[in-house]
């Protein structure tokens, strides 16, 4: 039977022709649907090569081609995580600059993609698993969600539960908003 | 030409059922290509490709049984394209042929796609490496020879960072056909 990563590998480039097809006809939102689908994908078959030195070329060119499918679909912070990772577990040295030329790239994208925003509103729901927080403005009336760390979550809670709140968060590349701080 | 040397064999029909590091249905796409290309040459199954392999030159009988149709010529219309997988479709055999390596990789780089040549590990994954770099010529002229499209791709892979792993380069052309295999 067939490597089970080896298989997500073969899925994922698949993904990848597709998302090449679209991006030539110009349909760019199935494009990076197939890409943000190869990129699931790819990521499972370069977390999951072994870390010994045997596989030191073939987890560095799994690691570059998933970075480079999470640039591909506007996921530039993870593809700055891929590149942290790939470099972390010792990569093969013909990659090191083409990786770290990724998180060159990805940064670049996300200092030109982030946009500063500031909001007023009440802290109406939090969804803890997933360390989201919604606030409520008025006018006019709509429910924003925010991503925010694991360790700020608790105490925004508890201390701005229904209170009405004026907040500064980023915009990412990925079309969340990440919460940085209470004004 | 040495013919004392047993002639090798690619079957197109064997490739469409995929290769090792393939999955069939890109396998298929490939030897649709390739047939399509040699058909669109002028010749037919079991036409000898010259291959020099730097040392010497051997013949390589391509075998395939899809017939020539309405539908191949129609999705095949962008010639570059179709020379450029027709050439991955002939040289992946070919690599698997010429080598010791028994898997082919693709990954994502750039907005091309390259090859990583390798075996499998006892659970099947693969263990890469070396290099495999293809490049297609329609019909050799003065300026588009197979010597100079090894000659770039020589040039390209000093310029990248892989210059110190093991490369292999094939570029094959259709009108004769012939090829050239390269260990760098």
């Amino acid at each position: 039977m067939k490597n089970e990563l080896v298989t997500l590998h073969e899925i994922a480039m698949e993904f990848m022709d597709e998302a090449q097809s679209a991006q030539q006809t110009g349909d760019f939102k199935t494009a990076r649907l197939f890409f943000q689908k190869a990129l699931t994908l790819e990521k499972v078959v370069a977390l999951g090569t072994p870390k010994s030195p045997t596989y030191q070329l073939t987890r560095s060119i799994f690691f570059r081609s998933a970075a480079t499918l999470a640039i591909d679909c506007g996921c530039y912070d993870e593809a700055i995580q891929l590149v942290d990772v790939a470099l972390s577990v010792d990569p093969h040295p013909a990659f090191i600059d083409e990786l770290q030329a990724l998180a060159v790239q990805a940064q670049a994208k996300i200092e030109e993609t982030e946009e500063v925003i500031e909001i007023t509103g009440r802290l109406v729901g939090a969804d803890l698993p997933n360390h989201l927080i919604k606030l409520q403005t008025s006018p006019p009336e709509k429910v924003i969600t925010m991503e925010v760390s694991k360790d700020q979550l608790p105490q925004l809670v508890q201390q701005y539960w229904e209170k009405i709140i004026t907040v500064a968060g980023i915009v990412k590349a990925s079309g969340t908003t990440q919460f940085q701080v209470i004004r | 030409m040495n013919l004392e040397l047993e002639p090798l064999e690619i079957d197109l029909e064997k490739l469409r059922e995929g290769i090792p590091g393939f999955t069939a249905t890109a396998a298929s796409y490939l030897a649709e290509a390739a047939t399509y290309c040699l058909y669109k040459s002028g010749h037919q199954s079991g036409v000898y490709l010259v291959l020099d392999d730097g040392d010497e030159a051997r013949k390589v009988k391509i075998n395939w049984s899809a017939e020539l149709s309405s539908e191949m010529e129609s999705t095949w219309q962008d010639e570059q394209e179709l020379v450029e997988f027709a050439a991955i479709g002939i040289a992946l055999p070919l690599a698997l042929l010429l080598t010791s390596y028994t898997n082919i990789q693709r990954a994502r780089k750039g907005s091309r796609a390259d090859f990583w040549l390798g075996r499998l590990d006892k659970n099947g994954f693969p263990i890469l490496e070396a290099l495999l770099e293809v490049s297609g010529i329609y019909k050799e002229n003065a300026n588009n020879t197979i010597r100079t499209r090894v000659h770039q791709k020589e040039k390209q892979i000093k310029q990248t960072p892989y210059g110190n792993l093991s490369t292999y380069v094939i570029v094959i052309e259709f009108s004769k056909p012939k090829g050239k295999f390269l260990a760098l």
